[in-house]
């Protein structure tokens, strides 16, 4: 029942290409420390606001382009 | 000089060691990302070089294609488009990058075409370009800037007064530079921010996303600088660059750097995006 030398066993396609990505290369120095209330509330916070100020901005250019041109 | 006028010198100072270090790394890497980046960046160094030229040299027409053409119509869009081809697949990037480039040759023919319309009466050079590229109609009740020319001109078969810019009323080459500028905010801002979530979901190199939020922070302002310059206020447009020029290279410094005991990964593109 056990798979012969050489046979994949189910999860190993799934673990091989996940082994390919670049979380490889990243010990766990590089990674995200568990529980920082920097990365899991105020970076998510300041990215999604300036998704919003983006927006904003782009809004804001068309209706002068629309309404101030020439 | 005013101050504000001295900032181009230090933006352009920025943007050349910014443009040599993404180009050091397309030398190395041969990404086409890194080219359209190297690129975008030269241009910006370009039009801000042109406007510490204008403070202190005075007018030139080459220097005012440099600084409309380049930083104007295309940096925003070629610094977006490395983004794009950061994070997109091959073909869809080959596809956008044709479009790219026969955009430009367009805006080119439309720039080349309003250059011997140019009119520089106007041009005080203790004033930022930002200030006094465009032409704008004066409707009754307007304020005048004191010293501008005021002219009359036929604009879609009516006369009107207006303000004379350098670039005459109606000048079709501004009709591009909304399409180049949208596309290159979306790319590059959204592109960073993305790049930045996907990195804070995986709980990991934490540098690129600090580095990510601060490019996406320094193309958000030389952005919302733009945009007021569209307003009709211009005279924030040298700070936005100068915060722009500061953020993005820290942010692209601090993306590149290799975390302690962290291998070089082969892909490791500095989060430009």
């Amino acid at each position: 029942m056990h798979p012969k030398a050489g046979e994949m066993e189910p999860g190993d396609e799934l673990r091989r290409n996940r082994d390919r990505t670049p979380d490889r290369f990243i010990p766990p120095s590089s990674r995200i420390p568990e529980g920082s209330r920097v990365y899991s509330r105020v970076l998510p916070a300041i990215i999604l606001i300036m998704g919003v100020l983006t927006l904003f901005v782009i809004l804001v250019a068309i209706a002068a382009f629309i309404g101030v041109f020439p | 000089m005013d101050l504000n006028l001295f900032l181009p010198f230090v933006s352009t100072a920025v943007m050349i060691f910014f443009t040599f270090s993404v180009f050091q790394r397309w030398k190395t890497r041969r990404k086409s990302y890194f080219l359209f980046w190297a690129i975008g960046l030269g241009l910006f160094a370009a039009a801000s070089f042109a406007e510490a030229y204008f403070a202190a040299v005075g007018w030139s027409s080459l220097v005012f294609f440099a600084w409309y053409f380049f930083g104007a119509v295309l940096t925003a869009a070629w610094i977006g488009h490395g983004t794009f081809l950061l994070l997109v697949r091959k073909r869809w990037g080959q596809i956008l990058t044709g479009l790219l480039i026969a955009a430009s040759l367009g805006a080119l023919v439309l720039m080349l075409q309003v250059m011997p319309k140019l009119d520089p009466t106007g041009f005080d050079r203790t004033r930022p370009i930002s200030e006094q590229y465009r032409t704008k109609v004066i409707e009754p009740g307007d304020d005048v800037r004191p010293g501008a020319v005021m002219a009359d001109a036929e604009y879609r078969g009516e006369m009107v007064t207006v303000e004379q810019g350098v670039l005459p009323l109606g000048a079709p080459i501004r009709l591009s530079t909304i399409f180049f500028n949208i596309y290159g905010t979306l790319m590059l801002v959204g592109g960073a921010l993305w790049s930045a979530w996907l990195f804070l979901r995986k709980k990991v190199l934490p540098n690129r996303v600090l580095g990510n939020v601060l490019i996406a922070a320094g193309a958000l302002s030389i952005a919302s600088a733009s945009t007021l310059t569209r307003l009709g206020i211009g005279s924030y447009l040298y700070l936005g660059e100068l915060i722009a020029a500061v953020l993005m290279y820290s942010g692209f410094v601090l993306a590149a750097r290799p975390m302690p005991g962290e291998e070089p990964a082969p892909e490791a593109a500095p989060a430009m995006a």
